[in-house]
């Protein structure tokens, strides 16, 4: 399962980010980190961002990025 | 930087965006400092003196907000150069919003692993309380080894033992030992450092149970809307255009004439001669030329600053961001691209937010595609050239299909740069913290709008003033005094129309005739090179039109005299439907503007790409003209 397939108050922790390094970096350096518990906050119909709550912030992530970031 | 101020300590402000910091900045600078650039680089910040600081040597730095201090980013490295580069061994202040603990103490490890002990300010306390949430100093201060203060200036809670730790850090004169860059983390020891930050977060920041971490804001179901969000966005971006264009207008007739008084007192003042001609024609008109757009250019930042500290602006990213995707980019370039409609040049000066190589390079290039007020005076007169005076309405169709016009050619441009092979490496992924909505505090987005306004001036004035000069001299040498004329000649007209300008518009003549337009407009073309709006005046200039009081009836005169106005010795012409068709094309796309291509080089810091873009996007406006006059004319249309 990953981030994309949650609706708007799901609760899970991540468990990996998919990509090359360079790019989970930037995933990760934003507070990404496996583990972590994410809540979505706003997830409208359709491929548009999910507003995710990350560690008392709320972070705007594109559909297809989050798809790549896999949940437990 | 005068050599005087490098001795005095420095406190360097680090933190997140959105992390309270400028509030902080502000605070302690008193609202009073200025926008700075270390000597051969393209870095600027904001620095101030600590203020209620009796000696006033203490030295205050606001940097870019950051989320690493081994990012690539153009502003995230611009902290990273101040700390480890330009400053010898700087006391550190690191801004980390309390509600975020865990998210935001990265940055704190990376400045001890580098060397650097900084004083943690906690700030958003006044978000604790609306999370039921309270942060332990003491245990914090105990486990971190570092002094921590809670910080509120609105309250004024922290401030005054902040400006006391740093008034007795500046004193002390402990030795420091000037800290190293940290080495980029592998993404093991990413998570590893988080993980100590979430143990630390554990023991310092204390829930209520059964509290919800993450605010939801009920009116973020409609901002983000993809329906409803879209529209109240279209409402905001018709709001800031109708008030860079309708409100800047009275302010920028006043600048107008203030400019033409100017002139003519310099005229009047000044005995006649060279001297008087370019202090007049060359230099006030040229300032004239930079200050008319202040208005528009302060009206944009305060909007854009107000939308920023509500929090409104990181949501409209959001929603252009699926759009912006398409064409290569993402809704960080939102903010450049519209302020491209007021002035190419801070346009591209916000491009700086853009994290990814690849993406700013797209947004640099597409900017002055974007028709920019410059324009406007060129569309205005041109399109109401064409327009019948029985149908008002065509006009205002062109003119929207200009500025869209201009869009689906950014659009067009942006897909073909994004296909470039050198441009194929890494888009980074669009990553944006949609901050808590909070009221915007007006002294700091006035006083933070005026530094942008003065860094425009400073920035693009000098510039704007030479080119103009020079082009003044180009259009008006080898000169003629007004003893030498015939007093029924136009003295102007006759030192135009016989420059070196004139002589190289003759010449080249060849060049214009494709587009339908002799050298006067060549010349006038040329003009324009200084600032776009130049053209209208230097066709009033070329085609001799008759000094008039009234604005209104210039224009009347010099669309009646472009009705008129024939080649050379022929009774041909040169302003038609067709004509004037391609001159609109051509002024919607070239790079008419070099203080643009000095801002772009400036920016990177290299030439190449300017160069390129200025030549392609004239050349491609040359040829467009061509082929929009002659193909009407094959078909009958003059």
């Amino acid at each position: 399962m990953t981030l994309a397939d949650l609706v708007t108050g799901d609760k899970k922790r991540i468990q990996g980010i998919q990509g090359e390094e360079w790019w989970v970096k930037q995933f990760e350096e934003m507070g990404f980190v496996p583990g972590t518990e994410c809540e979505v906050i706003l997830r409208n119909s359709g491929r548009g961002p999910i507003a995710v709550g990350l560690k008392g912030a709320v972070i705007a992530v594109r559909y297809q990025d989050a798809r790549n970031i896999s949940i437990i | 930087m005068k050599e005087s101020n490098l001795i005095d300590p420095v406190f360097v402000l680090v933190g997140h965006p959105n992390s309270g910091k400028t509030t902080l900045f502000n605070e302690l600078t008193g609202l009073h400092y200025k926008t700075v650039n270390y000597p051969g680089s393209t870095v600027s910040f904001y620095e101030g003196r600590l203020s209620g600081d009796e000696h006033g040597s203490i030295r205050v730095m606001d940097t870019p907000g950051i989320t690493s201090l081994t990012s690539s980013a153009p502003d995230q490295i611009v902290t990273q150069e101040v700390l480890y580069t330009y400053l010898n061994s700087p006391h550190v202040i690191a801004v980390i919003d309390a509600t975020q603990i865990a998210r935001q103490w990265y940055i704190v490890q990376q400045l001890i692993d580098s060397g650097i002990k900084p004083v943690v300010c906690l700030t958003m306390v006044d978000l604790l309380k609306d999370l039921k949430a309270s942060v332990d100093e003491s245990v914090f201060s105990t486990m971190t080894s570092l002094t921590i203060l809670k910080i509120n200036t609105d309250t004024g809670l922290g401030v005054t033992e902040l400006r006391q730790l740093m008034q007795s850090w500046a004193q002390s004169n402990e030795i420091k030992i000037k800290p190293e860059r940290p080495s980029v983390c592998g993404l093991d020891e990413i998570q590893e450092k988080f993980r100590q930050a979430e143990t630390l977060e554990k023991k310092v920041l204390k829930f209520e149970d059964g509290i919800h971490r993450h605010r939801i804001y009920r009116r973020d179901k409609w901002l983000l809307h993809p329906v409803f969000g879209s529209l109240i966005f279209a409402f905001v971006l018709a709001g800031i255009f109708t008030s860079i264009y309708w409100l800047a207008g009275p302010f920028m007739d006043q600048i107008d004439a203030l400019f033409s008084y100017l002139i003519d007192q310099t005229k009047n003042l000044v005995p006649g001669g060279i001297v008087a001609d370019i202090l007049a024609d060359g230099l006030i008109a040229g300032i004239g030329s930079v200050v008319i757009f202040l208005p528009q250019i302060i009206i944009l930042f305060l909007v854009m600053n107000y939308l920023e500290d509500t929090g409104y602006l990181a949501r409209g990213a959001t929603l252009i961001d699926r759009p912006l995707q398409a064409l290569g980019l993402n809704g960080r370039a939102f903010v450049p691209l519209m302020s491209g409609f007021a002035c190419a040049i801070p346009a591209m000066m916000a491009a700086r937010t853009i994290s990814s190589y690849r993406e700013r390079m797209i947004t640099l290039f597409i900017i002055p595609l974007m028709s920019c007020s410059a324009r406007l005076p060129v569309y205005t007169l041109l399109v109401g050239f064409i327009t019948p005076p029985d149908k008002p309405w065509i006009g205002g169709v062109m003119m929207a299909g200009l500025y869209i016009g201009g869009i689906v050619m950014g659009t067009l441009a942006a897909t073909l740069i994004s296909r470039l092979k050198s441009l194929h490496s890494k888009s980074a992924p669009f990553l944006l913290e949609l901050p808590a909505y909070r009221k915007p505090k007006i002294k700091i987005v006035l006083v933070s709008t005026f530094h942008k306004a003065l860094w425009y001036l400073k920035k693009a004035g000098p510039v704007i003033v030479l080119i103009s000069i020079g082009l003044w001299l180009f259009t008006h040498l080898p000169y003629r005094s007004q003893e030498t004329q015939n007093e029924t000649e136009n003295i102007e007209y006759v030192s135009v129309s016989e420059s070196y300008a004139a002589l190289v518009g003759k010449h080249f003549e060849v060049l214009t005739r494709p587009m339908g337009l002799d050298w006067r407009c060549g010349v006038a073309i040329i003009m324009g090179f200084a600032a776009r709006e130049v053209f209208v005046g230097a066709l009033n200039l070329l085609y001799r039109i008759d000094e008039a009081d009234d604005e209104d009836l210039m224009q009347a005169k010099l669309l009646q005299n472009m009705r008129e106005v024939t080649f050379e010795g022929t009774s041909q012409k040169i302003f038609t439907p067709s004509s004037v068709l391609g001159l609109l094309f051509f002024f919607a796309v070239a790079l008419q503007c070099f203080p643009t291509v000095v801002t772009f080089q400036s920016e990177i810091g290299s030439w190449k790409i300017p160069l390129i873009q200025l030549f392609v996007y004239s050349g491609i406006a040359y040829l467009g003209a061509i082929i929009i006059v002659q193909s009407l004319r094959l078909f009958g249309f003059s």
